[in-house]
């Protein structure tokens, strides 16, 4: 599972790059292709912050890849809009195809962590 | 340190929240080495007994006064009482006769026993308390679990009840409150100064059993239940008129009312004038494996009270991984977070919440994990550290006066 993970820490101890924006945004993406979420359990899973999961989902409903399904006092639920799993179905047939094509260079799959 | 404990309940007789109060509240008292006398008004043939029960390094001795008394009693359910009984002689003409009848029997016990304070649980046995503090000269401390506009939904109020409970709260060293909710009735309607008031908020027993078999109910439908008396005060026309909306959108749902009450022939009645009578099921009163089997079988818990002083159920539904839609004229509402919170009036908002919780995987689990965290803090260890402290006030206090 993609996973965010703040700049300069990793597993190994190495440097890894500042996390992008897309970056985040497909790993909401692909925490929500399971099934629907509140934030907390969306920050919980990418280990990305609560505020900054309710910023992009925001810039994801705008973008209609995103839905919000129940809003109440005690939670927010969100889950991928048919156009989101369409984007992730397509993104990671891309992804896939550019592996095996070898397109894909150094510098991508480490932004992208695979 | 010595106490006198008055109560209308104990564990295993018990028909409510208070016996299960008295029950957490002794033993963690107990457990901090404060030894206990607990006298009930129960109906046993005979001389009163004793009863030892838990013991780590306190100890609770529960004496029965022979009495017809029973929690949560009206005078025209007393009345019933005392029809059926057989050798009415003994017992009191009305339930007030019979509240005097205790006090006097409670007078010998405090005769008899030793102590340092009082401790009474809700109005029946104010008086007996104001009586052993006169013979003993001992702090009183009286307990509000509930007040009469609580139990009346602040219509048609007994005054010879709120009598009883002004006098014995103006008698008391100390009240102690089971919620801020309470010590504003309190202080509103028996004129008594906030600062003699002390909010002692209730806590639950884990269950640590679980349950693995699934009800054939279960299989094919959702499950939503109500734990309590059905009367005006716990607001089971309001779970019903909620349930109706419910039914409405969601076909496969199943409303269990465990419980009895006054208004339990009401609830039947105008459940099959709503056409919706096949979707509930009336479990009677249940208690120990058979009400942990009935939280654990829901998939979300009601708690619609008109009134509720504090309110132990939804704890209780918390331990059993349920989660929890209460009202927001409760003192429960005041110690959890994880829990959905509505107006006991309103319908709509009841019923989107309880369709939301059903349809909403992510919520219920939200829910149910965090409420399940929250609950493991409420010990009953808390209150009975805030009662020794109250215990030590008046005890102070008291010796400064002599």
């Amino acid at each position: 599972m993609l996973r965010g993970r703040k700049e300069g820490e990793s597993s190994s101890g190495s440097r890894v790059p500042k996390r992008t924006f897309d970056y985040l945004r497909l790993c909401i993406i692909y925490t929500l292709y399971e099934k629907e979420k509140t934030i907390n359990s969306i920050a919980t899973e990418t280990g990305i912050n609560w505020k900054t999961v309710e910023l992009h989902l925001t810039y994801l409903m705008g973008r209609k890849l995103v839905d919000e399904v129940h809003h109440s006092e005690y939670a927010r639920i969100f889950a991928l809009s048919a156009q989101g799993r369409e984007f992730a179905d397509k993104f990671m047939e891309n992804i896939t195809k550019a592996l095996a094509e070898g397109k894909l260079d150094a510098d991508a799959r480490r932004r992208l962590r695979i | 340190m010595r106490i006198l404990m008055f109560g209308w309940e104990f564990p295993p007789l018990s028909s409510g929240g208070l016996g299960t109060a008295c029950y957490g509240l002794t033993k963690a008292l107990a457990n901090r080495g404060v030894d206990i006398t607990f006298v009930v008004p129960y109906a046993v043939e005979g001389e009163a007994e004793f009863v030892k029960l838990v013991s780590t390094s306190g100890i609770i001795k529960v004496r029965r006064i022979n009495t017809l008394l029973k929690p949560y009693m009206s005078s025209k359910s007393y009345g019933e009482v005392r029809r059926k009984a057989k050798g009415p002689s003994m017992y009191g003409q009305s339930l007030f006769d019979e509240v005097w009848r205790y006090m006097h029997a409670a007078e010998k016990i405090a005769e008899e026993e030793d102590f340092d304070v009082i401790h009474c649980h809700d109005w029946m046995t104010f008086q007996a308390g104001i009586m052993a503090k006169k013979k003993k000269h001992k702090p009183l401390v009286v307990h509000v679990h509930a007040t009469e506009f609580d139990r009346t939904g602040d219509t048609g109020v007994n005054q010879h009840v709120y009598e009883i409970e002004r006098k014995g709260m103006h008698a008391a060293d100390a009240i102690i409150a089971v919620s801020n909710y309470t010590k504003n009735k309190i202080t509103r309607h028996y004129g008594i100064a906030p600062d003699k008031i002390h909010v002692v908020h209730n806590a639950v027993e884990r269950s640590e059993k679980s349950f693995s078999e699934i009800s054939a109910l279960k299989k094919d439908n959702k499950i939503v239940l109500f734990v309590g008396r059905i009367t005006l005060q716990k607001g089971p026309d309001y779970f019903l008129y909620a349930a109706k909306k419910v039914l409405e959108h969601n076909k496969n749902v199943r409303f269990i009312m465990v419980g009895s009450g006054d208004m339990e022939p009401f609830i039947v009645e105008k459940a099959a004038e709503l056409g919706i009578a096949d979707k509930f099921l009336f479990a009677g009163f249940l208690q120990g494996d058979e009400l942990h089997k009935a939280y654990q079988m829901a998939d979300v818990y009601v708690l619609p009270s008109v009134s509720e002083p504090f309110g132990i159920t939804p704890l209780e539904s918390m331990a059993n991984n349920t989660p929890v839609i209460i009202s927001k004229q409760s003192g429960v509402s005041e110690v959890i977070n994880h829990c959905l919170k509505v107006d006991f009036w309103d319908i709509d908002q009841l019923s989107s919440k309880i369709l939301s919780v059903l349809n909403y995987k992510a919520l219920h689990e939200e829910l149910r994990d965090n409420a399940s965290l929250e609950v493991r803090k409420l010990s009953w260890d808390i209150p009975a550290q805030k009662c020794i402290h109250i215990y030590n006030q008046v005890l102070e206090r008291n010796s400064i006066k002599i």
